[in-house]
């Protein structure tokens, strides 16, 4: 008898009206956490909740991961499992528990949230067609407009580090970046995780996310944050930045729509993406390597 | 376009709920149809416009030069001036009508012009020549077929003046008579002798001071205080004051500019500040001249009339042309004045339901809370109506906004194939005239067209689809 | 006795919703039969056999009918018919509140309101072509489950995607999966590299279910509709879904399931397929090919995976044969037609309301003759019923008939589990199976039954839940039909064990 190789991380809620309600809920998972979801349970706690999200973090063995579960309308994180409507009147330290298909959240039933995997929608890396015509179209672009002078500075640093720094010079420019600015994702990390993005597409992410992972990013930044990096790390983020990187590195992509897109993400999450995937463009992307 | 391999999907579901429940339990943003199946005997119709290739084009063509179309008033004059309309011509609202199977209401007003006119003497006079017939001295046609509309019987005559509208953006013209007020007046079917030294008194003093006003101020722009009435509490059919009293504050420094009397300007203020429907007929023509832009577009399923005459509610559609599709007029229902009741109500009857062709009237109910209860309903009712307009037109129009809805668009468009499809009949608000000839005003409501008109249209355009070409 | 019927205009409900009603007011005490239902010609004969005068009412109209014990069940049977008809409705929209509170009255409307991006039309047939076109108009992909539309509305309906650049899955589409979301009846699948575009909706739940259960995962599955490869319609969507799948970056073999085509049709999709830089698996079923699951097998070597049989629950009931004849009850049309092969190859003629040969058709009344196979999907027996994947009744009824007809030896029965379908079909069959055997058994025979149970393990239902079920009342349960079928032929060759 075959044993599945590869769990679904999906349990369909039955297909019945009635079922849908505010305690039980079915999610769609990203491919990403699917399996984690569909595997074992495992316990974690909830680590932010805000009006659009709700990231948990659990540990499976090799290091925590996260994940998010968000309303349809919030910006598309990797690791989300996206519910109809957002989850309300959670906070930060719940329990939480994953696995075996659904995602329980509160230590009652009273309070507590049961979100069903119904189905997993599927996250793709970031490409880029034509790295050369991407680093053409973005070179001079680093000046970060709408970003706090420090986080283009250290930005900056991070470019030198990744172009010709070394290793210790390259974690001094990730020190820098880590946590810097107010938020969630403070705009620092999303510089790296915009930098990691590119890296990744480039094929070129393990310095940098050897450099990242060395840092301790839990220890540094916020838990949502920190969760983030590892998935940039595989080329994962939000929709945004791969159609804004796949708009870059096709001849007729639409540059200026894809660019308005990436930047309405966040306060300035959006800028700060893409100041780290431009920096690591001009970085990574020009070299013979 | 969506990706459909690659976005998040979005679903519209119509038919079977279980299957809509099943989306929504895997997470599935779903939108649930109120799917109920279309009008008896018109589904092979529907199928053959639906398949018309012409069709998605030609509703988007109609929608756009009916949004882009402007109304300024350009000029007051006679119709005999405007139309060449000689003794013993008259229009009239609605389809076409013989005198036999004409409303009371109509005949009132075809006599009442035939004295006003001095075709006759007497009443009676008045009725046996106007009995004898079109082919005598006497006929008539429509207002709409002249390229102008009139309220209720909406009777125009060579004496009688117009209101000239001109549409900057399609070169074309459209005209009303002027109002007279409400009550024993010659569109509700009045005709005794104040109704006619009223017609006198509006072509010998009201129409030349109107036209010397115009003229003096240059084209005032009808569309800008249509748009501006809507946010005031005026749905343009049945509540016009706030249109009345800006037209009034456009034109007052002309008229006292223009060297009439200053008894004769009084009483013209007087007459137009007092009438809350004095802006109706501007509001009408400025409806034909929106919907004459999107007439006539072969395979254009969107209604360009709606018309009655008293007898028969008829429309046309832009992709039948001039034709009229016809059907028995429904009584309208609402409150009556005085100790008149629903027995004393005409078939419903006028040009007037122009402005529910164009998204105004009873489709713009939730820009008028302040009538609802005087149409017989609740705020919420009105609400509620507007919002079911928007299923069956093709778009919404930005320059008429109700504020209440978000400034959401007037409804704009009305699409034959979705009143079949929906079953779901234009909302009009409409004045109601007595049954009974000379009698008048009786009261106001609601009426709805007869389902008849929309199918018989559908029909027609079914049978105007191109046969689907040889491959 | 009270008989109480009604008309009411105005309203309109399908009739999956109108059966649940109708089971509700039923499960009323002192409700001798109830009827709700749309006054079709149909249902108005269904009236009649329940012993009412039909009134006068059309097509758009709903009546009611109940037979009551007294006036107070009366008056419980219609109270709960307002609140069954009030319960109803999925609260699926999730959006569009606040001034768009009512529903959206067309497919377009809804499109307008809420951006969107694919429609799924299941209204009946007569109708579904203008809804889809309007979805097609307001450049929304469409998903039409409706059968029963005619087939030169569906070439028109393809004609129109193909100017817009858009997929219209069917008519008579009973199964999609776009990225992980289930249209119609559609299994649960894990992801992965195989796209699959099906004329044939059982057929592709089939290949999902063993596909899925190797292990190996579906990137989409593009229903196109049953038509789709004949002549008249030229394969229009078998291709747009190739092209789709061919430029997916998630998909790396494609496989194609359908009857074989018309042969000029089969030439340019051959052709297309050659092209698409992907290995293409074309799947045609008929007599002397691969079954579908030996098509499973291939679609799982060529994505570099390792087959192993299905698998299957075997009955722990003794086998005391003989078994004369085969019974199938069917609910999907294309496992009805693959069992039919298996057993003719076998013995010959096989009766059935969908013959594989013009001579071996059933009469109207279904009456069973040798090895017989119904087809209880098909569209004549679901005019105004529920599909039997949905409806489970018609079938049990005709398992007890088998189970008095000493001729019958084996019933073959599929039952399909995933989104859309029964939320426990081993809950109605199980204990049917019971008494049927039961019924026969009282007669000195032993009735066998053979289950070909289609679904993957993370369908709603429970897949080894049902299995369990339906083993554990007798039934031999497999995931292969076509093994299924090769039991049923086992049995009647070999009778008795050993």
């Amino acid at each position: 008898m075959p044993v599945p190789t590869v769990p679904t991380g999906v349990r369909a809620a039955r297909p019945w009206p009635g079922d849908v309600s505010r305690q039980v809920l079915p999610g769609a998972a990203s491919t990403v956490v699917a399996a984690l979801v569909g595997g074992p349970r495992l316990t974690g706690e909830v680590v932010a909740a805000t009006r659009t999200l709700t990231a948990v973090l659990v540990d499976h063995g090799t290091g925590p991961v996260l994940l998010c579960v968000t309303g349809p309308a919030a910006v598309r994180l990797p690791c989300a499992v996206v519910t109809p409507w957002p989850l309300s009147g959670l906070r930060a330290g719940q329990r939480a528990v994953v696995g075996d298909g659904e995602l329980r959240i509160g230590d009652s039933a009273a309070d507590g949230v049961v979100v069903t995997a119904a189905r997993w929608w599927r996250v793709r890396p970031a490409a880029i067609g034509d790295v050369a015509l991407a680093r053409t179209r973005t070179a001079g672009l680093a000046d970060g407009a709408g970003l706090d002078g420090g986080v283009v500075a250290a930005a900056g640093r991070l470019g030198l580090g990744l172009l010709c720094g070394d290793d210790e010079e390259l974690a001094d420019a990730v020190d820098g970046l880590l946590g810097l600015g107010p938020g969630l994702t403070p705009a620092g990390d999303d510089v790296l995780a915009g930098a990691l993005v590119v890296a990744a597409a480039l094929g070129r992410a393990a310095r940098l996310a050897s450099v990242v992972g060395a840092a301790v990013p839990f220890d540094r930044t916020t838990a949502v944050s920190a969760g983030l990096l590892p998935h940039a790390a595989h080329g994962l983020a939000v929709p945004q930045l791969a159609a804004y990187l796949a708009a870059l590195g096709a001849a007729r992509g639409d540059v200026e729509a894809a660019e308005q897109r990436l930047l309405a993400v966040g306060h300035t999450s959006g800028a700060a993406l893409r100041l780290g995937a431009v920096v690591a463009l001009a970085a990574l992307a020009g070299g013979p390597r | 376009m969506a990706d459909l391999l690659n976005d998040e999907p979005r679903v519209v579901s119509a038919g079977v709920d279980l299957f809509a429940a099943a989306l929504a339990a895997q997470a599935v943003p779903v939108t649930t149809v109120d799917w109920r199946p279309p009008v008896a005997g018109t589904s092979d119709d529907l199928a053959r416009v639906l398949a018309d290739p012409r069709r998605p084009e030609a509703n988007a063509l109609a929608l756009s030069r009916m949004l882009e179309a402007g109304a300024d008033l350009v000029d007051v004059r006679p119709a005999s001036e405007v139309l060449g309309l000689e003794p013993g011509q008259f229009l009239h609202a609605g389809p076409p009508v013989t005198w036999d199977r004409a409303s009371g209401p109509l005949r009132g007003a075809l006599i009442g012009a035939t004295l006003f006119e001095g075709l006759a003497t007497s009443p009676g006079e008045a009725e046996a020549l106007l009995a004898a017939g079109s082919g005598s001295s006497v006929e008539w046609s429509p207002c709409h077929d002249r390229g102008g509309v009139g309220p209720m019987a909406g009777v125009v005559s060579p004496s009688m003046w117009l209101f000239e509208l001109a549409d900057p953006v399609g070169g074309r013209t459209a005209w009303c008579s002027l109002n007279e007020g409400l009550g024993a007046v010659l569109r509700y079917g009045a005709y005794g002798p104040e109704v006619i030294e009223r017609l006198r008194w509006m072509a010998s003093a009201l129409g030349p001071l109107l036209q010397a006003a115009v003229r003096r101020r240059g084209p005032v722009d009808v569309k800008a205080i249509v748009a501006q009435m809507v946010q005031m509490g005026d749905e343009g059919h049945n509540r016009n004051r706030a249109g009345t009293l800006m037209l009034l504050r456009d034109l007052l420094p002309a008229l006292v500019d223009s060297g009439a009397p200053s008894s004769d300007v009084a009483a013209a203020a007087a007459f137009i500040g007092g009438n809350d429907h004095f802006f109706l007929n501007l509001v009408m023509p400025a409806g034909k001249l929106q919907t004459a832009a999107a007439a006539g577009i072969a395979g254009c399923s969107v209604v360009t009339a709606m018309a009655r005459n008293g007898t028969d509610f008829g429309i046309q559609v832009s992709g039948t042309g001039s034709a009229w599709f016809t059907a028995p007029a429904n009584t309208p229902s609402g409150l009556y004045l005085g100790a008149f009741g629903p027995d004393d109500a005409n078939p419903d009857i006028g040009d007037s339901a122009i402005t529910e062709t164009i998204g105004l009237g009873g489709f713009a109910m939730a820009a008028a809370p302040a009538i609802v209860r005087f149409v017989g309903g609740s705020v919420p009712d009105a609400l509620a109506t507007s919002r079911l307009m928007y299923e069956i037109t093709v778009g919404e129009n930005p320059a008429y906004a109700f504020p209440i809805l978000e400034f959401r668009g007037a409804p704009t468009g009305i699409d034959v194939t979705l009143v079949a499809r929906t079953g779901v009949l234009p909302q009009i608000n409409t004045g109601i005239a007595g049954r009974v000839a000379g009698t008048g005003q009786v009261g106001a409501g609601l009426v709805q067209p007869p389902m008849d008109c929309f199918t018989a249209a559908l029909s027609a355009l079914a049978a105007a689809v191109p046969p689907p070409a040889s491959e | 006795m009270i008989r109480h019927v009604e008309v009411r205009t105005g309203t309109y409900h399908d009739s999956v919703t109108l059966m649940q009603v109708s089971q509700a007011v039923q499960g009323e005490d002192g409700v001798g039969s109830a009827l709700v239902a749309m006054a079709t010609q149909l249902n108005l004969d269904l009236l009649a056999g329940m012993g009412f005068d039909p009134p006068a009412a059309s097509p758009n109209d709903l009546v009611v009918g109940v037979v009551a014990d007294d006036d107070g069940a009366l008056g419980r049977a219609l109270g709960r018919l307002e609140s069954a008809l009030a319960a109803r409705g999925p609260g699926g929209s999730g959006d569009g509140g606040g001034f768009d509170a009512a529903p959206p009255r067309s497919v377009g409307a809804a499109a307008r309101r809420d951006g969107a991006t694919i429609a799924f039309v299941s209204t009946p047939g007569a109708y579904a072509f203008v809804d889809a076109m309007d979805a097609l108009q307001h450049g929304l992909h469409v998903v039409v489950f409706s059968d029963n539309v005619p087939v030169e509305q569906e070439i028109r309906l393809k004609q129109e995607a193909a100017d817009r650049g858009l997929l219209v899955m069917g008519p008579d589409c009973g199964t999609a999966v776009v990225g992980g979301v289930g249209f119609g009846f559609a299994n649960v699948v894990r992801p992965g590299p195989v796209g699959v575009v099906a004329a044939s909706g059982t057929g592709a739940q089939q290949l999902l279910g063993l596909v899925d259960g190797a292990g190996v995962g579906i990137s989409h599955c593009l229903g196109v509709g049953g038509r789709d490869l004949t002549a008249e319609v030229g394969g229009a969507s078998t291709l747009a879904a190739l092209d789709l799948l061919a430029d997916d970056d998630a998909t790396e073999v494609i496989v194609v399931v359908s009857k074989p085509p018309a042969a000029d049709v089969a030439d340019t999709v051959r052709e297309r397929a050659e092209k698409l830089g992907k290995p293409v698996v074309l799947a045609l079923l008929g007599p002397g090919r691969p079954d579908l699951t030996a098509v499973a097998e291939t679609v799982v070597t060529t994505a570099g995976a390792t087959w192993a049989p299905p698998r299957s629950w075997p009955s722990t009931a003794p086998r005391t044969g003989p078994y004369p004849f085969v019974r199938g009850l069917y609910a999907g049309g294309t496992l009805c037609d693959e069992a039919m092969l298996l057993v003719s190859a076998a013995f010959g003629p096989v009766r059935s309301n969908i013959p594989l040969a013009s001579a071996w058709a059933l009469g109207p009344d279904l009456q069973a003759e040798g090895h017989t196979m119904i087809d209880f999907g098909d569209d004549s027996l679901t005019q105004g019923r529920p599909h039997p994947m949905i409806d489970n009744s018609l079938r049990i009824e005709r398992l007890l008939t088998e189970a008095r007809d000493p001729t019958c030896g084996v019933v073959l029965l599929d039952v399909v589990l995933g989104h859309g379908a029964h939320p426990d079909p081993a809950g109605e069959l199980a204990p049917a199976i019971v008494r049927a055997r039961n019924v026969a058994g009282a007669r000195g025979r032993d009735l066998a039954v053979v289950v070909a149970l289609i679904g993957t393990d993370t369908d709603p239902q429970r897949l080894d839940d049902q299995a369990r079920a339906l083993r554990d009342a007798g039934a031999s349960v497999q995931l292969s039909n076509a093994a299924a079928a090769r039991e049923a032929v086992a049995l009647v060759r070999d009778g008795a064990d050993g």
